[in-house]
């Protein structure tokens, strides 16, 4: 044994880690060697220093502090499992609700091709805004089975645009996707769960659903999702029973300014678009696109089928909102219709989104959202002249009564 | 049933969010973490901050725990983590082996008195231990760490090098060196 190895068997002998072998082997060297006596003295001296460092007890209160602490974060955590779960949870209320609604229009609606791009092949685009009965008719083709289906929405004046984007802070709803039709029963993809937080009244849903046949949906995965969509249906129903009658009063300025909004978005994408009432006393489905990949197939979109699907989901996460809640308004009374006693309870039984599926085999994509109006609230004044408004605004009491 | 066993169960009742068996945890070892912070940063508010993260971390990833280590050891690892990041996000008290210190080997050691010490005995005891804890202070971060995880928290070279996530023989040399280090810092 050298000096140089010496230095650091002393150091683990008075750490108490030197085997037994090499123990002995540097007492020999020390016994021979008098700087390494000298260096373990020195060494010890140190390590005496150090360990007689008086202990500093943590500060007084101090484990009281931190029991505030954490009793503050446990309820930040609890709060947070809470939102997570079911935040969850209604996000997936609302891709059944949206399964629900569609199929109770698509009971009533062919799959026929992309209306914006039929419109504009007919010439049937204008810049003036409808008459209200034409409107009406729109909304009324919406929920019955009718070749005027065939009748495109009107691009709107700029004016109405603008009045709608008057209205861009209006809160944001829930919004919540279906994935492809093996996945619409069984889960769902939220897209923004914390917009559900924004307003507990009108929400916001959207489902999207891809092409695939309908044997790819295991039986069970089927009896899953109709007891979940008929418990979901059931808490909606019961909710919008807890809702007061809806009495907002939109102008046709308004709806119209939000199917402007949903043409522009959706027609640049050569998107089918309707815009439509729906169903059920508490809910309508106001746009819908549809037949993307068709479209894409037959040469009519303008660019590859995904870059157009993940475009037009990005851009009606943006911008869908305010559309929706306009028309929201409108649906607000118009929701007052009764859903069809056959539709209805088999909206209660939760088969209803069994349609949704066949209508996925048919539709490369569906994009519904999803309306649950407002509650109870002062008249919306006109916001603009239309000859539209006043008819329209002069029928609430006639539309509550049906 | 023994301490390990009580351990056990305390740490089974934080998991089901009980927070009174989080406080004995806590109390049961807050005082040898404390010290071990203080040691390793060397400032009195900056231990006691990073000592309430350290807990307040173990209680949120108490499920993580698996008891392969004892409790405090997973205490400290989580500890040295917290010193080592937080240090570093400070960048404060950076290796000076330049800090003249005006120390000898003739000066007096730390130990304790052995009776009931005078003020001049308590005085000078006092100014070894803070001439000591400076030239702690100048010294590279993980020699630091290395000397307050030996000396003062006495674990062994094996333990150390779990904690740190090194080799035996690392925790060995950094060790040494560290130890040369503050006996060059003090001489």
């Amino acid at each position: 044994m050298n000096c140089n190895n010496a230095r650091q068997f002393i150091m683990e002998h008075l750490d108490g880690e030197l085997p037994p072998a090499a123990t002995r082997e540097l007492q020999q060297h020390l016994a021979q060697c008098e700087a390494c006596r000298i260096e373990m003295d020195r060494q010890q001296h140190l390590i005496g220093r150090v360990k007689s460092l008086p202990h500093e007890p943590a500060p007084e209160g101090f484990a009281e502090a931190l029991a505030r602490a954490a009793e503050a974060e446990s309820r930040s955590t609890s709060r947070n499992r809470w939102l997570r779960r079911y935040g969850a949870m209604a996000a997936s209320i609302a891709v059944f609700l949206v399964a629900g609604v569609m199929f109770v229009k698509t009971q009533s609606t062919d799959s026929g091709s992309c209306l914006p791009c039929q419109a504009r092949r007919q010439g049937e685009f204008t810049d003036d805004a409808p008459p209200a009965d034409e409107l009406q008719r729109e909304l009324e083709i919406d929920r019955l089975d009718s070749p005027a289906r065939s009748k495109a929405l009107p691009i709107l004046p700029q004016a109405a645009q603008q009045n709608a984007a008057a209205n861009d802070q209006a809160p944001q709803g829930a919004l919540a996707k279906a994935g492809a039709p093996s996945e619409i029963g069984g889960k769902a993809e939220a897209i923004t769960t914390h917009e559900a937080e924004t307003d507990p009244v009108l929400g916001l849903a959207k489902a999207g659903a891809q092409t695939a046949p309908l044997e790819a949906e295991p039986p069970a995965a089927t009896a899953r999702a109709s007891k979940a969509g008929a418990i979901a249906n059931r808490e909606l129903l019961a909710d919008a029973a807890a809702l007061p009658p809806p009495d907002a009063i939109v102008s046709a300025a308004d709806v119209n300014a939000a199917a402007a909004q949903v043409a522009e978005v959706l027609g640049r994408h050569c998107v089918n678009v309707t815009i439509g009432a729906g169903a059920d006393g508490s809910m309508t489905v106001i746009g819908r696109l549809a037949h993307l990949q068709k479209d894409a197939a037959e040469g009519r979109l303008r660019e590859p089928y995904d870059d157009a699907r993940t475009s037009v989901l990005a851009e009606l996460r943006k911008s869908s909102s305010l559309t929706m809640q306009r028309a929201g308004e409108y649906a607000g009374r118009e929701a007052r219709r009764p859903l069809p006693e056959a539709d209805a309870e088999k909206f209660k039984q939760g088969t209803i989104d069994r349609g949704l599926r066949g209508r996925a085999a048919a539709d490369p994509l569906l994009i519904n959202i999803l309306i649950v109006p407002q509650p109870a609230r002062a008249a919306v004044p006109a916001v603009e002249a239309d000859p539209g408004a006043a008819v329209m605004e002069a029928k609430p009491a006639e539309e509550s009564g049906n | 049933m023994n301490d390990a066993t009580d351990e056990a169960v305390l740490i089974q009742r934080c998991r089901r969010g009980d927070n009174d068996a989080f406080g004995m945890l806590v109390r049961r070892h807050q005082d040898g973490l404390f010290n071990g912070i203080y040691r390793m940063v060397g400032d009195y508010h900056d231990a006691a901050d990073i000592a309430q993260d350290v807990f307040l971390k173990a209680f949120r990833a108490i499920d993580t725990f698996r008891g392969g280590a004892s409790f405090y050891t997973w205490l400290y690892r989580i500890a040295v983590n917290t010193c080592i990041s937080r240090r570093r996000s400070l960048a404060a008290r950076k290796a000076n082996l330049h800090v003249p210190l005006d120390t000898g080997d003739d000066a007096p050691g730390c130990d304790p008195p052995a009776s009931q010490p005078g003020p001049q005995q308590q005085a000078q005891s006092r100014e070894d231990c803070e001439r000591l804890e400076q030239a702690l202070g100048c010294l590279p971060e993980d020699y630091r760490i290395a000397i307050v995880l030996k000396d003062i928290q006495g674990y062994k070279y094996a333990e150390m090098a779990a904690l740190l996530g090194c080799s035996v023989g690392t925790v060995k040399s950094r060790l040494f060196r560290a130890r040369e280090t503050l006996r060059g810092i003090l001489e």
